[in-house]
Parts: structure tokens; C-alpha cells; sequence
């Protein structure tokens, strides 16, 4: 079904305009203490004005470098893992406490050892990103990639293909959809892990900026970082939305097939 | 005519459950053999088993001459379950050019067209584009047979490939395989709980029995081919194998109990 373009813009920001509204009013209304609560339309203009600076949007980038280098490594590692441990369920059921203890330590937590380890530099930043990411992709992947469908492995047995290409051609392809749960999930963690990294030991990216501006009280800046992290929030959940539409588009429309019967 | 698929004293078992035991016979080049027998016997293991994908632990099964220990080349497997066997990222062409490994010194445009011929001659031109799962069970099926014929196979197994699509949908591909089998040769293999079927598909029916299975009758079917829906399954010949053959699963006391029912 087409939307008209009105619709379909009050269907997706609508819920955000609403939002806004009631923000601007209660910060007006003397309720709470502007200083600490500064209406969205202040916010607008601090954003308008860190935008305008470059040296802002050299630390946006440094921040979306880290995330996305660091998600990217992820998707490889978590992956990569996953594809060894599908194949030996004695591996999986021996990793399956580490990944469960791993996964549950929040990203701060790991900044001091990882500083004693790589310094403060990209390394330590890509590290605690990984670190952050990497999880939801291997479970996500480690989880499709041992469940393959027993019916596609013997027709393509039977056809001559052997357990590598098997590997490849039948049974990546029938995990990508779950992988990309794994990949949309660890995306926000990499965007959320970077931040938090960056406000506890750095000198560059949204989450120093941020960590400044709030304890230098400069709480119009401060909201106007933390609406730019939830815009970045947004933009990486449509990159990886297209990239996923681009990679498993038939699985998209035979889940909207299901909805629609 | 020659030989093409031997199978002599076939054992297996899965842990202390014994499916097969003993199961000895052959099939003659070109012949179209339908496999009955109570559910639950093991027909399906017995084709695993044949195609290569699983081990036996007694008895051997030799395909063209050569003994079958991993799945061997001319031979293709078509199963029940088409939405599960068919890769549904994969178009209905890619379904069958996947099927097409073993003829390497195909170009990829001449898979291509090697696949649109097939796809059309199992009656889906024009759904090459489309993917398994727009199209309905019956056409899904078609590919799945289309996939089978694509490796330029000599003997084609069948496990009930007909039991999820509707009646009259099965009495059409009942047809269309007895016209690929021509067509493409094959020698055909099917496993079926239908005897209808069995008997109206096959030049041969094998009769197997309760678990742990082996043959317990083999029965010529003198009709008369082309098979017609209608005056095939009128023929008195047709009907007095039909219910031969009933009778013979009915009498095995089994496991399974309804001995004719499907699973």
C-alpha cells in the first residue's frame, strides 16, 4: 500500500513532534527550573550552532568512526566465531558461560582494564566497541548457524556440495536473517559503548563533549549532544536497515507475506 | 534392460531400533518402482540410505555398478517437504541452476538455459523470476522435481514428493512425472503411503514390510501406458492390485497399527 507522503511523515515523526511539544510547554510552564530543563526550541539552537562548528563535527565523525569500526570488526569477529563453534556443540556448550558472564559487563566496566592494556588511543575505543557488540551477533549467529535446516543440507548433499560450500551457500545464507538481529542489536551497543568510553577516557568524540558540557554546566550544550547521539542512534539503525533490505530482501517481503495472509 | 540400482541385504539401525534388516532388490534402467508399505516402516530411511546421506551398518547398495558410500553423481532426491528443501533466497532459476553443481562444464549461461527449458517443461515459464515461496505448493514442488532433473540425473528418488499438495493438484503431477520420466529418462524410485499412487505411477511396486523393513512382495503392473486418471484407475487390473496390495499392508501387524493410514 502507498502512504501519501503527509501520512507516512506524520507516522514516523509525529510521535517525536508530540514529544517536543509537551517538553517545550513544561519547561515554559515554570514547573521545573530552566536552567536545569531548557525548552527543545533553546535545544534546536544550541544543536544549530554545534553543527555549525567544525570542530564539532570533527567529533561527531570521531564517534561514528569508532562505532562503525568497531561494529565492523564485530560483525566479522562474532561471525567468524560463530562459524567455528556452529560446527562442535562440546565448543558451544564450553563457551556458553563466558559469552553469558562476557556479555552482561557494561562497557564502563572495562575501560580501566583496557586502559592498562592498550592505552588511551583508537585501540582502546575499538576494543570496549567490540567488546560491546560482539555478543548479540555471535549468539544471534552461533544459534541460526547450528539449527540449519535438515532438508536444504541433505538436497544439497545429494547434489555434490560439500560441508564447505555447504557452509556458504546454504547455511550462512539461511542465518543471515537472525545474524541481522544479532547486527541491529550490537549496533546500538557500539554507538552506546563508544559514548561511554569516550566520557569516561577521552579527550574527542560526542561522549567527552558531553561529559564536559554537563559538568561545566552548559546544559543547553549538554541536551543539544545528547540529541545528536540519538539522531546518530537513528541514522545507524537505517544504515543498517538498508544494508539489511539490500542483503536479505526475501526474507523481508516473505515476513510481510506472513503478515499480510 | 540393464541393472542400474542394486540394493543386497541392506541393514540399518538407529541405536537399538532396527529399521532396516535384510532389504534386498533392484531396479532395471528405466523403470518407474513405487515403494509401499505401513507407515512408520522406514521408506524414508531406506532412500537416505540409497542416496548416499546415510551409512549402512550391513549389506551394500550399488548404483551403475559402483558401491554407494556419499551421495554419488546421476542420482537426485526430491523430498516431501518442497518449502523446506527449496532455498528460499534463491529464485525458482537459482533453485534449479543450484542443482546444477556437478555439470561443471556448463557456463553459467548455459545453466541458465538449461534451467529455463526444465522450468518450462515441468509447466512453470514465466515464474523463472519468482521466488519459491510466492508461488503455490504444487508449483513449489515442480521446482523441486525441475532442481532434480537440472543435475542431469539418471535415477531419481522420490520421497513422497505428492503428500502435502492437494488432490487434484497430485493427480496432475502424478502425470507430469510419468512425462518427465520419459521425457528425461529416468529411472524412478517413489516412496509413497498412497498404493493409488504407487500403483498408478509404477511399472513395479515393492511391498515392504513392518519395521525392521524388507521386501515382502514385488508386483509387475502389466498396465497398459500412457496412464489416463480415469481409465487407468477404472481397469480391473488396476483395481486388483490396488486391493492386493491393501490387503497385504492391512495384514502386517505393526507399530504403527492403521497399517494403510498416512503418517
Amino acid at each position: 500500500m502507498k502512504q501519501s507522503a503527509t501520512s507516512y511523515i506524520v507516522r514516523k515523526f509525529g510521535g517525536l513532534a508530540v514529544f517536543a511539544l509537551i517538553w517545550e510547554v513544561v519547561s515554559r510552564s515554570g514547573l521545573v527550573l530552566q536552567d536545569y530543563f531548557p525548552p527543545v526550541t533553546a535545544i534546536l539552537v544550541a544543536m544549530g550552532e554545534e553543527i555549525r562548528s567544525a570542530k564539532f563535527v570533527d567529533n561527531l565523525f570521531t564517534t561514528w568512526g569508532r562505532a562503525l569500526g568497531g561494529l565492523a570488526i564485530a560483525i566479522v569477529l562474532g561471525i567468524g566465531l560463530a562459524i567455528i563453534a556452529a560446527r562442535s556443540y562440546v565448543l558451544r556448550r564450553m563457551l556458553s558461560p563466558f559469552v553469558d558472564m562476557l556479555r552482561v559487563l557494561p562497557p564502563p566496566a572495562i575501560v580501566p582494564i583496557s586502559i592498562f592494556a592498550f592505552g588511551i588511543g583508537t585501540k582502546l575505543y575499538l576494543f570496549i566497541v567490540i567488546f560491546a557488540a560482539v555478543w548479540p551477533i555471535y549468539i544471534n549467529a552461533v544459534n541460526a548457524l547450528a539449527a540449519p535446516e535438515p532438508v536444504q543440507i541433505a538436497t544439497a548433499r545429494s547434489m555434490g556440495y560439500g560441508d564447505d560450500e555447504i557452509l556458504y551457500r546454504v547455511r550462512l545464507p539461511a542465518a543471515l536473517p537472525e545474524i541481522f538481529t544479532g547486527i541491529r542489536i550490537g549496533s546500538g551497543l557500539a554507538l552506546l559503548a563508544a559514548v561511554a568510553a569516550e566520557m569516561i577516557a577521552a579527550s574527542s568524540g560526542l561522549g567527552a563533549l558531553l561529559y564536559d558540557a554537563g559538568f561545566t554546566l552548559r546544559v543547553k550544550d549538554m541536551f543539544a549532544i545528547m540529541f545528536f547521539v540519538g539522531i546518530s542512534g537513528i541514522l545507524l539503525n537505517a544504515l543498517v536497515a538498508t544494508v539489511r533490505r539490500w542483503l536479505i530482501g526475501w526474507h523481508i517481503d516473505l515476513a510481510a507475506m506472513g503478515e499480510h495472509a | 534392460m540393464t541393472s542400474i540400482l542394486s540394493a543386497h541385504g541392506v541393514g540399518k539401525s538407529f541405536g537399538s531400533h532396527a529399521i532396516i534388516r535384510d532389504l534386498t532388490f533392484n531396479a532395471r534402467e528405466g523403470e518407474f518402482i513405487s515403494v509401499a508399505g505401513p507407515s512408520g516402516c522406514g521408506k524414508t530411511t531406506l532412500l537416505m540410505c540409497i542416496a548416499g546421506l546415510l551409512k549402512l551398518d550391513v549389506g551394500s547398495v550399488e548404483f551403475q555398478g559402483q558401491k554407494i558410500s556419499e551421495p554419488p553423481p546421476g542420482l537426485a532426491v526430491v523430498f516431501q517437504d518442497y518449502s523446506r528443501s527449496l532455498l528460499p533466497w534463491k529464485s525458482n532459476m537459482e533453485n534449479v541452476v543450484f542443482g546444477m553443481k556437478r555439470l561443471e562444464n556448463l557456463s553459467a549461461k548455459e545453466k541458465h538455459e538449461r534451467g529455463a527449458e526444465i522450468l518450462s517443461s515441468v509447466g512453470l515459464r514465466g515464474f523463472e523470476k519468482h521466488y519459491p515461496w510466492q508461488v503455490s505448493g504444487g508449483m513449489q514442488q515442480r521446482v523441486a522435481i525441475a532442481r532434480a532433473l537440472a543435475a542431469n540425473s539418471k535415477l531419481l528418488l522420490l520421497d513422497e514428493p505428492l503428500a502435502a499438495v492437494d488432490a487434484q493438484t497430485r493427480a496432475d503431477m502424478q502425470d507430469l512425472l510419468l512425462e518427465l520420466a520419459a521425457k528425461y529418462k529416468q529411472t524412478c524410485l517413489l516412496v509413497t503411503h498412497d498404493v493409488d499412487e504407487a500403483v498408478y505411477l509404477a511399472d513395479r511396486v515393492i511391498v515392504l514390510s513392518n519395521r525392521p523393513t524388507h521386501v515382502i512382495e514385488e508386483i509387475e503392473v502389466p498396465l497398459k501406458s500412457p496412464r489416463d486418471q480415469i481409465a487407468t484407475r477404472s481397469d480391473p487390473i488396476f483395481l486388483d492390485l490396488r486391493a492386493r496390495i491393501l490387503s497385504r499392508i492391512k495384514s502386517l501387524k505393526g507399530p504403527g497399527g492403521n497399517a494403510d493410514m498416512p503418517h
